[in-house]
């Protein structure tokens, strides 16, 4: 499925990690129903068959032969449909994000972008007995900053690899980047001043847990986001700053 | 004129013209390197087949009952 190139403009040529459509074992229960949808007009005409003959000739025959007609055609039709939700509902990451593409029938059409730098956590789910059989569930990716989204990619084979994969490449943007310090700070909670500390912050402690010690931001130390002029007053517990919005859950580019 | 057979072709002109849109629509979004081509040429086949058929079966029927236009 690498030959495909990433349908989204500007990004055609972003090289392709991992592509993949929904596992086809999903489709299972919509193939045994069309199975079942396509027989039942010959069971009902064999049905009438048996019990009332008269009824199959003249004025009864016609309306049924139109019926059955207008009855496969939008069969066809709906198998289509069917067809084109699991053809393009895909998968994709790129070296710098990931893109979920999810097709509802023929006419409803959502494409979701996560920039690999601000996904913040990936998980997998395999749920139930298919499933876990042939290996195949939801990949869930949240993304950092103020307004967190989570993301859902449904029936995605072997998950557990996927998000593994999309972990590591984000770690190694990270890297690459060097963009340890900011993992904290880009969690998107927007934190008291008079709970903080300003001393250097460790990389992924939660910075609730530091000492009360001023209501005056000091200068700029070993977080860069600080702003020396701040000033917040002690019965403003909770509340913002214009300079706390501006730095509060987000990786500055 | 037949009210079935009437109502069966105005079925059949809606149908096509709204198969040419959702057609037209499946190749706007398509994807290069997919194989939409090859399900549309599919679909499309059937389709026709599905209507011929139909076609022959109501030709060696009897429309000349109660569903006749006065």
């Amino acid at each position: 499925m690498h030959n495909i190139k990433v349908p989204i403009s500007g990004h055609e040529n972003d090289k392709i990690i991992i592509a993949k459509r929904r596992h086809w074992a999903s489709l299972v229960g919509i193939m045994i129903l069309m199975l079942i949808l396509i027989f039942v007009p010959v069971l009902l005409i064999q049905a009438i068959k048996t019990t009332n003959p008269e009824l199959l000739s003249g004025s009864f025959l016609t309306i049924i032969t139109v019926l059955g007609s207008i009855y496969y055609l939008v069969m066809a039709t709906f198998a289509f449909a069917q067809w084109m939700n699991y053809y393009y509902d895909i998968l994709i990451v790129t070296e710098n994000e990931v893109i979920d593409i999810d097709q509802n029938g023929l006419f409803d059409r959502h494409v979701s972008e996560i920039s690999l730098l601000r996904i913040q956590d990936v998980s997998a789910r395999i749920k139930g007995f298919w499933p876990t059989l042939f290996n195949y569930g939801d990949v869930v990716a949240e993304s950092a900053g103020e307004n967190t989204r989570t993301y859902i990619m449904n029936s995605i084979p072997d998950p557990i690899a996927v998000a593994n994969k999309i972990l590591d490449l984000h770690n190694e943007h990270i890297a690459r980047d060097g963009r340890e310090n900011e993992l904290g700070t880009g969690e998107g909670d927007l934190r008291s001043q008079k709970t903080t500390n300003f001393s250097k912050i460790p990389v992924n402690q939660n910075i609730q847990d530091q000492s009360i010690s001023t209501n005056v931001c000091p200068p700029c130390q070993a977080v860069p986001v600080c702003e020396p002029s701040t000033q917040v007053a002690p019965d403003n517990e909770g509340s913002v700053s214009d300079g706390a919005l501006d730095r509060g859950g987000e990786i500055k580019f | 004129m037949n009210y079935l057979a009437i109502f069966y072709f105005i079925f059949l002109a809606i149908y096509i013209i709204f198969n040419i849109y959702a057609i037209l629509r499946v190749k706007s979004i398509r994807i290069e390197g997919d194989q939409t081509s090859v399900a549309i040429a599919v679909y499309i086949t059937i389709i026709s087949a599905i209507i011929l058929i139909s076609l022959l079966l109501m030709s060696g029927l009897n429309w000349s009952n109660s569903f006749n236009l006065k």
